[in-house]
């Protein structure tokens, strides 16, 4: 237990994001030396892990400082041959990406230990490889080491989904299309990664923008090099998020995914795109990001309500809970992606923020139906109906993550969507008031938010209310402790964030503004050379 | 309690109810009806006995604003918004009105949900809506009055489905809960034109919107057009809440919740909140000469047309509620035409004498329920009722009183105030003015015929259902029946404090009633430096000699129609055995005339919209899915990708030779040349 207090003591902070970076790897690592018969006792051990992973990692909360440097840097040299340093840091940005990752291992580690029953062995060590693949590429500040965290997700994820999925079909087409979709995007990006380190001579993540700046504007960066790279990126972060057109894997992933799998799916591993937008896509390439910022918000939007109609058609089908939450999370996606595409301050803090927030209320959403599955094993809307009678503390809780998944003031969900909404309404532009292009497109997102309410309430309807119709519903019980052990930590932090943003929010605001106007900085230098040129 | 400063007492005021709710959410259901309702009564009560104690201050026109810094709730990127309340005049009349009024029908409440095993949910509910809408007027910026706007709007989905197992109520809450997202979808974009005109969404502070505005009139910076856009847009946000066309379809659906919860918020309150955003928000709307005119048509045209459907409906619930949907209507017209005071004045008024109604209604069901059994819908039958007097006396002649007050007999609450809107239709002069004045007073002549209708039906004649209900029909406990003995007195004087310039000509001479009548006027000028122009507030009326005969011809007119109408409605249809003459008339060979089924279909908008807006969603949904979803992007994109690749790799499995070593080559070799092949592009495209 050594390393742990010394974890605490801020003078030894120096390797604090390794340390929970790889602490779920030696978890792992220990259960993969244990008697694979021993349930009990691989859980446990995984639990404990996750659980000193989470604990290990709030110190950065308190040392984090409001600025909009990377903190808790360490450094180094890896493959030197290359450039390629072990670099490892967080600012406002990724910090509450990395704390959200640190505290659903816990809780998804809680969940599984009820639901999971064969290959009980190779599920946890999965689940602890994901997590450090996802902290790992949060905390990268190198672009090699980054792009090696993201893909280290890959494969467990694939696990997750073609071995534990719950239909012996489905699920392995599930897995491929996830892993087909997935890897086509990441490939792309790696030429494009190889392509900028090999100009600018550094896969650091802080050098980088300033570098390929100068080289664009010495012309060895091309505007068509640039666009390429731009949309190798874009791809890649699309597939991951999803962007409309490139969501269809989603609902099928989700579908088939045992509970943990969708949680960490919809609760971080979505989060990636977001994050490779703003923290790479932007910085990067910022003349194609700006000059095509409008594009990718009409497909934010088109995400948006075509994600709500998705989401209300498999409710007419009477189709399947989890492909409908699946259809929910593409148009949640898409108010982050609007907000970060719409450069304005305000929109992009919105997008930060609903990034954990989704995190929580669509995890929240998949940990209840998994409680339900796990007792009824279906998830068709016509195997339901008048739960709130037999289970009335689970509709409660039920009841809280829609209300969160719809945006009512007083969740978490409000203050993201809000935020976006308002900032893409001005977008980036100042001055005096006409219907912009900006403006439309919130207008049009702000419907979204009735298509929301629909179909979050009709599903709760379908479920919970009126008389009960199967009888194998009747003596449902409703949720014992365990399941409100790792619920109500993620009830709670869904008032937290609705009531007290602004805790999240200045801690996030000076990196997200510093990476927002030097993105817009450099635009308008190039855009004035260019002019000069001509 | 005096001891405490005034910000804490306010805050006490809010948050007194939600405790409240947090007690009976947790502990409720180990509680008895008695006791849970006695947390959520005295919780709602002692808030009232504060906000009486804090009434005081604003009389002597000092407001309160009180935003401690720790309540900061967003502030990035140039917005800026606290968890803090605000109390002046306006927000000090509304504090009093849900508090008051709440606090009785909490009272009520314990009595109707005796026997109800879910009476903590419905105390916990209730406690919630009475918090929410307190932070709906007591906040001190657009986004503190938008989360207690979405607040009340989930109180009241909750409420009207608080009997879930019935998929009809339900269906009715979730109706409610949309609707009203539409509405809110319009208050939002309002929110955002606001905010980007004046920077801010708080009102009082030194860079609040008070100030903002003040200053943006004096140099003469105010968009006319964004101002135009904001108030409509926020208008289609009050359309919603306040159950106006084309919006008002979720209302009358919302009776099927329990009858306080109707008066409560379906009546008194929350439905009002419409007219409290426009109030407070009068500085934009001064500056908004279309959205104005706009209010007053919708207003006037929902007044008239909820009057009309009124008078067909056989359930006592609807026909209050179409009442309100009408007498909303009214206040909408009153703030179109600038005269926001009229508007809260009618609130003020319509919260008393539609409460007392509805809780008197509850009364009646209430009564008869217990032998018909719950939620049976004779119960709420007024063609299944008769004679009802002698059983229920208390019942019976306060709702004669609240009656009274809605038709608007002279002298009662509601003459006053309806009586004051119209004659500012009059007043304005022009072919609009004249027209939304007929149209008024037509709504008027309805309004009176259709509720003396439903005392007749009710309480008068002779019994028309089942034989075992009358004879076990009783009035109701004294916790039921003291509520609506106090509301009926208020809902009979309460209109004494606003009387017309007709019969108080001189408003300088500074009594009580005067200074009342005044008391919202520092409201219409927070914006502004002083009366622009061209402002749209045309208050106070001149008090010419012409304007007093043309006041007391309307409000001669007005009684008229108000006592023959209301005699004529009474007649007709309190005389035992009247009710099957009129069905004749109206019903021949089995076929109702074309009049009346299209008022009992209420002018078929539910059918309308279900045509217009359900189907074509639903449908668009179902087909983009398989279309878009399964077809095309699925099937031909990603198939046909991985078909491509399936083939090309069969192709390629001749050169898999199963040596590691090869493999790692070809890697290599791969990447490299890809490489190069990106630097080449590269290259040539500089």
């Amino acid at each position: 237990m050594d390393f742990l207090l010394a974890a605490f003591d801020p003078d030894n902070l120096k390797h604090h994001l390794s340390v929970i970076t790889f602490l779920p790897v030696v978890g792992a690592i220990c259960v993969a030396f244990m008697n694979g018969r021993r349930h009990r006792e691989i859980k446990a051990v995984s639990i404990f892990f996750s659980l000193i992973t989470f604990v290990a990692s709030l110190p950065i909360l308190w040392e984090f400082k409001h600025n909009t440097t990377f903190q808790m840097v360490e450094e180094a040299a890896w493959i030197p041959a290359f450039n390629i340093k072990y670099a490892m840091g967080v600012d406002g940005i990724s910090l509450f990406l990395v704390l959200l990752t640190t505290l659903l291992g816990p809780i998804i580690m809680l969940s599984c230990s009820t639901n999971i029953h064969h290959r009980v062995k190779e599920f946890f060590i999965s689940m602890l490889v994901l997590q450090t693949g996802v902290i790992g590429s949060f905390c990268a500040l190198d672009l090699f080491l980054f792009y090696v965290f993201f893909e280290l997700m890959l494969i467990p994820m694939y696990l997750l989904i073609g071995v534990w999925g719950s239909d012996p079909e489905g699920r392995r087409e599930a897995a491929i299309k996830f892993f087909v979709y997935t890897l086509a995007g990441s490939l792309l990006m790696f030429l494009a990664v190889l392509y900028i380190a090999n100009i600018a001579g550094t896969f650091d993540i802080r050098e980088l923008p300033g570098r390929l700046h100068d080289l664009a504007r010495n012309g060895q960066f091309s505007r068509t090099a640039q666009y390429a790279c731009f949309l190798a990126f874009m791809l890649s972060f699309a597939i991951k998020t999803p962007l409309f057109p490139f969501h269809t894997w989603l609902p099928d992933a989700h579908t088939e995914a045992p509970t943990g799998g969708s949680v960490v799916l919809a609760g971080v591993l979505l989060k990636l795109g977001t994050y490779g937008m703003l923290r790479f896509a932007l910085p990067f390439f910022p003349e194609p990001a700006v000059a095509m910022g409008p594009a990718i918000c009409v497909l934010a939007v088109v995400g948006i309500i075509y994600g709500s109609m998705m989401a209300t058609a498999q409710l007419i089908s009477q189709g399947d809970w989890k492909r409908m939450v699946a259809y929910s999370s593409v148009a949640h996606m898409g108010f982050i992606v609007l907000g970060i595409f719409s450069f304005n301050l305000m929109a992009t803090q919105g997008a930060v923020i609903q990034s954990i927030n989704h995190g929580l209320s669509t995890g929240l959403l998949f940990l209840l139906i998994g409680i339900i599955y796990e007792r009824r094993h279906t998830r068709l809307f016509t195997e339901y109906g008048g739960l709130a009678k037999v289970m009335p503390r689970f509709a409660v809780l039920f009841m809280i993550a829609t209300l969160a998944s719809v945006g009512l003031p007083g969740t978490n969900g409000f203050v993201g969507e809000f935020l976006v909404l308002m900032g893409t309404f001005k977008g980036p532009g100042s001055g005096a008031w006409s219907w912009s292009f900006h403006s439309t497109m919130a207008t049009l997102a702000a419907s979204g938010v009735v298509l929301g309410a629909v179909y979050m309430l009709w599903s709760y309807q379908k479920v919970f209310f009126g008389k009960i119709t199967n009888p194998a519903n009747e003596g449902l019980r409703d949720v014992n402790r365990v399941e409100l052990s790792f619920t109500v930590p993620v009830v709670v932090l869904i008032f937290i964030l609705g009531i007290s943003p602004q805790w999240f929010l200045s801690r996030t605001e000076p990196a997200v503004n510093a990476a927002l106007q030097h993105t817009l900085q450099r635009v308008d230098e190039l855009r004035a050379m260019q002019a000069s040129q001509k | 309690m005096l001891e405490l400063p005034k910000e804490t007492l306010l805050y006490l005021v809010a948050l007194l109810p939600l405790i409240g709710f947090l007690i009976n959410g947790f502990f409720g259901r180990s509680m008895s009806p008695t006791s849970s309702g006695g947390v959520a009564a005295g919780s709602v009560a002692a808030s009232f006995l504060i906000a009486v104690g804090l009434f005081v201050g604003p009389l002597q026109k000092a407001s309160i604003h009180a935003h401690p810094e720790f309540l900061t709730w967003m502030a990035t990127g140039g917005l800026k918004v606290n968890l803090g309340l605000y109390l002046d005049e306006l927000s000090g009349l509304y504090m009093l009105i849900i508090t008051g009024i709440g606090a009785l029908i909490h009272v009520y409440s314990i009595g109707y949900m005796k026997h109800d095993e879910g009476h903590w949910r419905y105390f916990a509910y209730l406690n919630l809506f009475v918090f929410s809408m307190l932070m709906l007027v007591l906040g001190d910026s657009l986004l503190t009055m938008f989360l207690g706007w979405e607040g009340v709007g989930l109180c009241s989905y909750l409420l009207i489905g608080f009997w879930y197992k019935d998929l009809k109520n339900t269906n009715a809450g979730m109706k409610a809960f949309i609707v009203n997202r539409i509405g809110d979808f319009g208050f939002m974009v309002g929110m955002f034109l606001v905010f980007w005109h004046f920077g801010t969404l708080s009102y009082a502070g030194g860079d609040g919107l008070f100030a903002s505005v003040r200053e943006s009139t004096a140099n003469g910076q105010i968009d006319h057009t964004l101002l135009n856009w904001a108030g409509l847009c926020m208008f289609v946000g009050a359309c919603g809440k306040s159950a106006q066309i084309p919006l008002f379809v979720w209302l009358p659906d919302a009776m099927a919740g329990p009858t306080p919860v109707s008066a409560l918020i379906h009546a008194a309150t929350m439905v009002t909140a419409g007219i409290y955003m426009l109030a407070r928000m009068n500085f934009v709307y001064v500056h908004a000469e279309q959205a104005m005119m706009v209010i007053a048509i919708i207003g006037a045209c929902t007044a008239l047309f909820a009057g009309t459907i009124g008078l067909v409906q056989r359930d006592i619930k609807k026909v209050l509620a179409y009442s309100t949907v009408s007498q909303l209507g009214f206040m909408f017209l009153a703030a179109g035409l600038g005269q926001f005071n009229l508007a809260v004045f009618h609130v003020f008024t319509h919260a008393f004498f539609k409460a007392l109604l509805f809780l008197g209604s509850g009364s009646v069901i209430h009564s008869l329920e217990h032998t018909l059994g719950h939620g049976n819908p004779d119960s709420q039958d007024m063609w299944k009722m008769g004679g009802l007097k002698k059983k229920m006396p208390v019942t019976c002649w306060t709702m004669v009183i609240g009656s009274m007050a809605l038709a608007g007999i002279p002298l009662t609450s509601g003459f006053f105030s309806k009586d004051a809107i119209l004659f500012s239709a009059f007043h304005r002069g022009d072919t609009l003015g004249m027209v939304l004045y007929g149209m008024g007073m037509v709504a008027a002549l309805c309004t009176a015929f259709y509720t003396f209708r439903m005392i007749g039906l009710t309480f008068f004649g002779s019994w028309r259902g089942s034989e075992a209900a009358y004879a076990h029909a009783d009035e109701s406990p004294a916790s039921m029946t003291l509520p609506l003995v106090i509301l009926s007195v208020f809902a009979l004087v309460a209109g004494l404090l606003w009387l017309p310039p007709a019969i108080v000509p001189h408003p300088e001479s500074g009594s009580i009633w005067v200074s009342f009548k005044h008391w919202l006027d520092p409201i219409w000028v927070q914006g502004q430096t002083a009366m622009s122009a061209d402002s749209l507030l045309r208050m106070p009326v001149e008090h010419d000699d012409a304007t007093i005969r043309a006041e007391w011809m309307n409000i001669g007119i007005s009684s008229v129609v108000a006592v023959v109408m209301s005699l004529f409605g009474f007649a007709v249809y309190s005389k035992p055995g009247s009710l099957e003459k009129v069905k004749a008339l109206a019903i021949r060979n089995g076929r109702p005339n074309l009049v009346y089924s299209i008022l009992l279909n209420k002018y078929y908008v539910d059918e309308l919209y279900d045509f217009l807006v359900v189907r074509p969603l639903k449908l668009a949904s179902d087909v983009l899915f398989v279309v878009v979803d399964v077809v095309i992007i699925d099937l031909i994109c990603v198939r046909g990708v991985a078909e491509i690749v399936r083939v090309s790799s069969d192709l390629g499995r001749r050169i898999q030779t199963g040596v590691v070593r090869h493999y790692l080559y070809a890697f290599a070799v791969g990447a490299v040349v890809l490489t190069a092949l990106f630097l080449l592009i590269a290259q040539r495209g500089a």
